[in-house]
């Protein structure tokens, strides 16, 4: 297969797990919880090169995921002590997660190979060329298998909780009150986001990364009137910002990550201009 | 040794760079308390990131690098990042952080997609995008320090000037808006300086920690106060405490970036205010809560010796198993709370016998009061609210320790000064007790 073509095939995979991942955050209110984990995954990424001194991907992906759930503990933990709300105390934990990353990588700069450039905007050019071999043969990029274990993991939540996730969603309360165990469906959703983003990553880089979380949903949320409706609508959003984006940077010659973010955003203008009336 | 103290405090590379990121720290710290407290703590991290594209649009349509013409590019887009967030709530469902997120994102992406552009004009040259993500609080000029305190003195100025407003607005949106304390020009003003704030300040320590040096100092001053003046007082001091550290540690260790320092050390000391802060700390109340567990403990215990009293006219001095048998508090805690009433001296221990106790005059008085306002309370369930009288028990159990002087002198002279509760044993009033002084 072509260059281009893995490409493709890498983008639209990282916008439709994302596009799944982000779709519930969007309902739970945490949609910045998407820009908070792709930030806070920095130190364990970090702690993944010095440890290993390899940047293999399966090595990063435990260490970064471990700091995407100690973030969602710890800003639930400070946010349920009352003096400060969960979007502040979101903020503080992620922006303090990035600050240690940023000090560990600069601490071992001599030592590591590691550019802060990549990490934020992924090197989605290179990942055909970068394969995983298995057994001894080349099987394809590791991108495309990291990506697909990552879809796989969040469309296997999204099948057995998706009647779960929806009553905690809409009424947490009456979730509880059911019987439902709350945390528990939270702390499984949040690793598939965590996963979704841990993998999208380090293939197209946090920017985009926060873009195909927030705006797909965003747009899908504005266009639809059922849960079911949403889910498909932010797939179908993301779909079209990966291929939108990829012509767009092929044709002014620019960054893809920007150029997907900026098609999400073409598709959130048209989803607001022919949004669905709602009542407040 | 001494001299090398002394050298630090004479260098003017670190005097420069303590002196422009402790502004920064204090101008963000005020700036944060207000995004704070609108319950807009994000709001930072969005704009933010939304100035890239003003940044470099600017320097694409001059060409130039001028300072003042990428402040003036920086100052529009973050303008028209706001007014976006703002359309976009007001006019869909989405709540107010997606807002933030749709318009972060989307606009830094324009901003990431123009600066291939300038990469692609320019060949090999970064033209300091790495500056604008991470910040280069080593390279602040005196012009830099020059501008800060500006921007600072202007913040600081716009504060005491509307003080009131800005303390209503921060704590109850509708109240200030019935008051006519919502002028659109306050907004406008308040939204220029957030914008010039997070601009200036993203020269020290880049985009992404922006929102941290916004709102980390904010948040360690709730723990501190719950005033409005204390608490930006309170901000503006750890924005200036972070920043202090941030650049010695970066002086010392030259290796070490500032603006990451500034952060962690205003999470450091974030934490420690949670644990050890007065009142709101966790130290604070967890021993606040105990007291009052111990409070309640003690109000039963003295209570329940009442009622052995009242049902055993005979006896004066009560076993710690006829006590325990009575349930006043968790099995293992009873002993402890007799003990300290013991100290207190509201029982006494009878010599006599092993492991006795009676009420004195002070833990009697308690004690009646006690059983007075239980039993004033049950009546007041089952005569005025008409609850019938096997209910009524576990809600006099909790509401016997709330209810001050003032509520029980109201219920009795709501109730007539009744002498029966409604299972017909005797409201209490004055001590008839005599025989326990001996």
């Amino acid at each position: 297969m072509s260059a281009l073509a893995w490409i493709v095939i890498v983008s639209i995979l990282v916008a439709v797990s994302c596009a799944l991942a982000g779709s519930f955050l969007q309902l739970n209110r945490q949609a910045m919880m998407g820009d908070a984990l792709s930030h806070a995954v920095l130190p364990g990424i970090a702690i993944a090169f010095i440890v290993s001194g390899t940047r293999d991907s399966w090595t990063m992906m435990p260490f970064a995921a471990v700091f995407a759930l100690f973030l969602v503990w710890l800003t639930e933990r400070i946010g349920s002590r009352g003096r400060l709300r969960e979007d502040a105390s979101m903020g503080i934990v992620f922006t303090s997660l990035f600050a240690f990353g940023v000090i560990l990588i600069s601490a071992y700069a001599g030592h590591i190979d590691l550019d802060l450039d990549c990490v934020l905007y992924g090197e989605l050019v290179y990942t055909p060329w970068q394969r995983f071999t298995f057994a001894g043969t080349d099987i394809g990029p590791r991108a495309v298998w990291l990506l697909g274990a990552a879809l796989l993991a969040n469309t296997l939540i999204m099948l057995m909780l998706r009647k779960e996730l929806t009553v905690s969603s809409f009424d947490p309360t009456f979730a509880q009150v059911m019987g439902l165990p709350t945390r528990k469906i939270h702390y499984a959703h949040m690793t598939g986001v965590a996963l979704a983003t841990v993998a999208a990553f380090e293939s197209v880089g946090a920017i985009l990364v926060v873009a195909f979380l927030i705006v797909p949903p965003a747009a899908a949320r504005l266009v639809s009137s059922s849960v079911g409706g949403m889910l498909l609508a932010s797939v179908g959003f993301g779909v079209f910002s990966a291929v939108v984006g990829l012509l767009l940077a092929g044709w002014i010659d620019t960054s893809p990550a920007g150029s997907m973010a900026v098609a999400s955003g073409i598709g959130f203008a048209c989803a607001f201009a022919f949004r669905v009336p709602f009542n407040r | 040794m001494f001299d090398a103290l002394i050298n630090i405090w004479t260098d003017p590379n670190l005097l420069m760079v303590m002196a422009g990121t402790m502004l920064i720290g204090i101008t963000a710290g005020v700036m944060g308390s207000f995004t704070l407290l609108q319950r807009k703590a994000l709001i930072g991290d969005g704009v933010a990131h939304a100035i890239l594209p003003g940044v470099v649009l600017a320097y694409l349509v001059t060409g130039d690098k001028d300072p003042w013409i990428l402040f003036l590019g920086s100052m529009a887009a973050g303008w028209l990042s706001l007014w976006t967030m703002e359309q976009i709530s007001r006019l869909t469902k989405l709540t107010p952080d997606t807002a933030v997120g749709v318009v972060l994102s989307v606009f830094f992406g324009i901003g990431v997609m123009l600066m291939g552009v300038v990469q692609a004009q320019e060949t090999g040259n970064q033209s300091g995008l790495d500056k604008f993500l991470f910040g280069q609080a080593a390279s602040l000029l005196l012009n830099n320090i020059i501008f800060f305190s500006l921007v600072c003195f202007l913040v600081l100025g716009f504060v005491t000037l509307a003080f009131k407003e800005l303390r209503v607005r921060s704590f109850d949106p509708q109240f200030a808006q019935s008051l006519g304390y919502d002028r659109p020009l306050f907004r406008y003003i308040e939204t220029s300086l957030l914008v010039i704030v997070l601009t200036t300040g993203l020269q020290a320590v880049g985009v992404i920690l922006m929102a941290a040096v916004l709102i980390i100092p904010a948040a360690t001053a709730r723990y501190w106060t719950d005033r409005f003046g204390p608490m930006l007082v309170f901000a503006a001091l750890f924005g200036a405490l972070a920043a202090f550290g941030g650049s010695l540690v970066s002086y010392t260790a030259p290796r070490m970036p500032t603006g990451p320092w500034m952060v962690i050390i205003s999470t450091v000391v974030l934490f420690l205010s949670m644990l050890f802060a007065p009142h709101y700390g966790v130290l604070s109340t967890y021993f606040t809560k105990r007291s009052q567990a111990r409070r309640i403990d003690e109000e039963h215990i003295v209570k329940v010796m009442w009622i052995l009293r009242e049902r055993n006219p005979d006896q004066h001095n009560f076993s710690l198993s006829q006590i325990s048998s009575m349930k006043p508090a968790e099995p293992e805690k009873v002993l402890p709370t007799i003990l300290r009433l013991q100290r207190r001296g509201w029982v006494i221990r009878d010599r006599s016998q092993e492991a006795h106790w009676r009420l004195s005059k002070a833990g009697r008085d308690e004690a009646r009061r006690m059983v007075r306002v239980h039993r004033l309370w049950e009546t007041y369930l089952t005569q005025l609210l008409a609850i019938a009288d096997d209910h009524v028990h576990d809600d006099a159990d909790s509401m016997e320790h709330l209810i001050t002087p003032e509520i029980e002198a109201l219920l009795i002279k709501k109730l007539g000064t009744p002498l029966k509760d409604p299972h017909e044993s005797d409201i209490p009033y004055d001590d008839q007790d005599k025989e326990d002084e001996k």
